[in-house]
């Protein structure tokens, strides 16, 4: 147990200056966005905020995951870890990344239907359950972390070839899925969290954290510098 | 105390030599505390281990002694004991070769003496 | 876990299409310095990580304490093993490496860290990427001698380390083990210089274990024949000749072995005279014999 909250806490230590960076240009670019194009289409602001924070914190999902992958695996089992160990470390720091991530975005939701109003802003009046956004927001996210989580790790054992051949895949699924929509900001706002229920994307990432789990069973750090 | 010899020679009968010499040069007087072995380990760059057996070398021979938790002590008449073990060595490492060696040249035995006394002027 | 004996069980491990590792077996007795020496491509690297769990062994195991190693929280954390070069640290900077350290080695001594890198200046802020490959070997032998683990790893650990820096590390290694033992694997092929450190050496040969002995027991049989060609005819062709050399008609066998009828020779005229350490090191890893063959015939190892 001890050990586990190191490894968490290893998590925490070398992420901390990423995510102060990422929180900082994420507002930067809200307010952007807000700025910019939100005053012309007042109803979808909101929507404009969460366009913008889903395609910054996929980014930043793919990043994170792709370093616990290929860095943090070699650096752990270099400094007294178990695949075992360092599995669930990850699993469970992309879990707590994927719901802080969505409270925070949640909470930055709320906070802009109280302001943006008394800034001048006529939002629609759709009617916003936070607890539900929060959910699907958080298993959206989680399902992301796992997918890139897997690509990195293929990417580890078997080489760039297939790390790239699986992200070629992926895209090509999210094309084949997005839904027609009017107005481009409006699909790749909705696409992921309104296709999918938030417990398939659950059931999907408990799968594909499967697989990871099984790949990790034999992987080993390379000997030459 | 110099460095050890790079002659080959165990280095354990090294540092158990140069306690040795120590203890007839009374650098290291009877019923005095000896250095401990970490100590010695640190100062000749060697294993601890092999200056463990060094000194455990000469513990069975009597010439050191151990009180239990505080170290290693120089016995009473060690300085003896040591300089006969060492005149025997003397026999066989220096006169056996020494006549040997002058043999070799053609000395005969009355000029070799005649070299000592020369020698020891 | 008390008793970190460790050992290895007839390992075999195949890197890519060569067979890296083949039938090594071997004991490491605990709480000793042990040396780990062979020429470059012995396995030397390899078997440093299939003992601590980095790579797995495709056939047999290694245990510490009798128990397993692989996947093993409790002794895998308390394997520490230091690399000349970390590439999973290029990124980070000194300072977050010492951290992480101390966060994931149980016994890790930070007090001891500081000191050392105060010793040896080696700076704080820049990434490991940004240090020279001195700094980068002194902050592996920090992480390796402050981790004060049961069992410390050290691959190359001097590498691009001047001699006063090396010397210092020789120094540091003894004082911090004589004050707290553990068992310390040592790989290294500056033999000239560590060769009176090692209280065992083991010996790899093209991916086996060609032997493992106490460093004096190897040494008090080994000796220099130095005779005329003739005179040394009764030895010459033996299995435990480790080098041979020649000047006119005079000839100096390294011998690794009992000589019977040694005084016997000595009025011959031959010449016995030990070895040095370091020279015996170099002759044993320059693969001239088949080591194992020889030291079968003197029951060593």
């Amino acid at each position: 147990m001890r050990t586990f909250r190191s490894q968490l806490a290893f998590h925490w230590h070398e992420n901390r200056k990423r995510l102060l960076y990422f929180g900082a240009i994420v507002l930067l670019l809200d307010l952007w966005v807000l700025a910019g194009y939100g005053v012309y289409e007042p109803e979808n602001a909101l929507a404009l905020v969460m366009n913008n924070n889903f395609a910054a914190i996929s980014i930043f999902i793919l990043l994170i995951t792709y370093i616990t992958g290929a860095n943090s695996f070699p650096l752990l089992m270099g400094l007294g870890s178990t695949r075992r160990q360092y599995y669930w470390s990850s699993l469970t720091y992309f879990a707590a990344f994927s719901v802080a991530i969505s409270l925070a975005q949640t909470m930055l939701m709320a906070a802009l239907k109280l302001l943006l109003p008394l800034l001048g802003f006529h939002l629609d009046n759709a009617v916003i359950s936070y607890g539900a956004m929060w959910y699907s927001q958080s298993a959206t996210y989680f399902l992301l972390a796992m997918l890139f989580f897997l690509a990195s790790t293929l990417m580890y054992r078997f080489g760039i070839f297939w790390g790239f051949g699986l992200i070629a895949i992926y895209v090509f699924s999210l094309e084949a899925l997005r839904t027609s929509n009017p107005t481009l900001i409006d699909a790749t706002a909705r696409t992921l969290v309104d296709i999918l229920s938030p417990h398939f994307a659950l059931a999907a990432s408990a799968g594909i954290a499967l697989i990871c789990g099984w790949l990790y069973r034999s992987a080993e750090v390379k000997t030459s510098a | 105390m110099a460095m050890l010899s790079d002659d080959g020679r165990p280095i354990f009968q090294q540092v158990a030599e140069k306690m040795e010499d120590d203890i007839i040069e009374g650098r290291l007087p009877e019923q005095s505390q000896v250095p401990s072995t970490n100590q010695f380990a640190a100062f000749y760059r060697i294993n601890p281990a092999t200056a463990a057996k060094g000194v455990n070398l000469l513990v069975d021979q009597g010439i050191l002694y151990k009180k239990r938790g505080i170290g290693m002590f120089v016995a009473e008449g060690a300085r003896a004991a040591v300089l006969e073990k060492r005149k025997q060595q003397f026999y066989e490492q220096y006169v056996v070769a020494m006549v040997r060696e002058a043999a070799k040249l053609g000395i005969t035995t009355k000029q070799l003496v005649e070299m000592i006394m020369e020698g020891d002027a | 876990m008390l008793d970190y004996t460790l050992k290895c069980h007839q390992i075999y491990k195949k890197l890519g299409d060569t067979q890296a590792i083949h039938d090594a077996a071997v004991e490491f007795e605990p709480n000793a310095i042990h040396g780990l020496l062979g020429p470059s491509g012995a396995g030397k690297t390899t078997l440093l990580h299939l003992i601590s769990g980095q790579l797995i062994p495709d056939q047999g195991a290694v245990t510490a304490g009798g128990h397993p190693v692989h996947e093993n929280p409790g002794i895998v954390s308390r394997i520490c093993f230091a690399k000349a070069i970390e590439q999973a640290w290029s990124e980070y900077r000194v300072q977050d490496i010492m951290k992480f350290c101390s966060l994931l080695h149980p016994d890790w001594d930070a007090g001891f860290a500081a000191e050392m890198l105060d010793r040896f200046r080696v700076p704080l802020k820049p990434k490991y990427k940004h240090l020279s490959q001195g700094s980068q070997s002194l902050l592996s032998i920090i992480k390796g001698l402050a981790s004060r683990s049961p069992i410390t790893l050290l691959d190359e650990p001097t590498l691009g380390l001047d001699a006063e820096k090396r010397e210092a590390f020789y120094e540091l290694l003894l004082s911090d083990y004589s004050e707290h033992p553990r068992t310390i694997i040592l790989s290294t092929h500056l033999i000239d210089e560590s060769a009176d450190l090692f209280q065992y050496i083991t010996l790899m040969q093209q991916g086996t274990i060609a032997a493992h002995c106490e460093t004096d027991e190897l040494a008090g049989q080994a000796r220099y024949l130095q005779g005329s060609t003739e005179q040394l005819a009764p030895f010459l062709g033996d299995a435990r000749i480790l080098h041979q050399e020649s000047l006119g008609s005079v000839t100096r066998l390294a011998w690794l072995g009992s000589i019977d009828h040694e005084t016997y020779f000595r009025e011959q005229g031959i010449e016995i005279t030990p070895i040095p350490l370091q020279k015996l090191f170099v002759y044993l890893t320059r693969q001239e014999q088949q080591i194992s063959e020889v030291l079968a015939n003197e029951n060593i190892s």
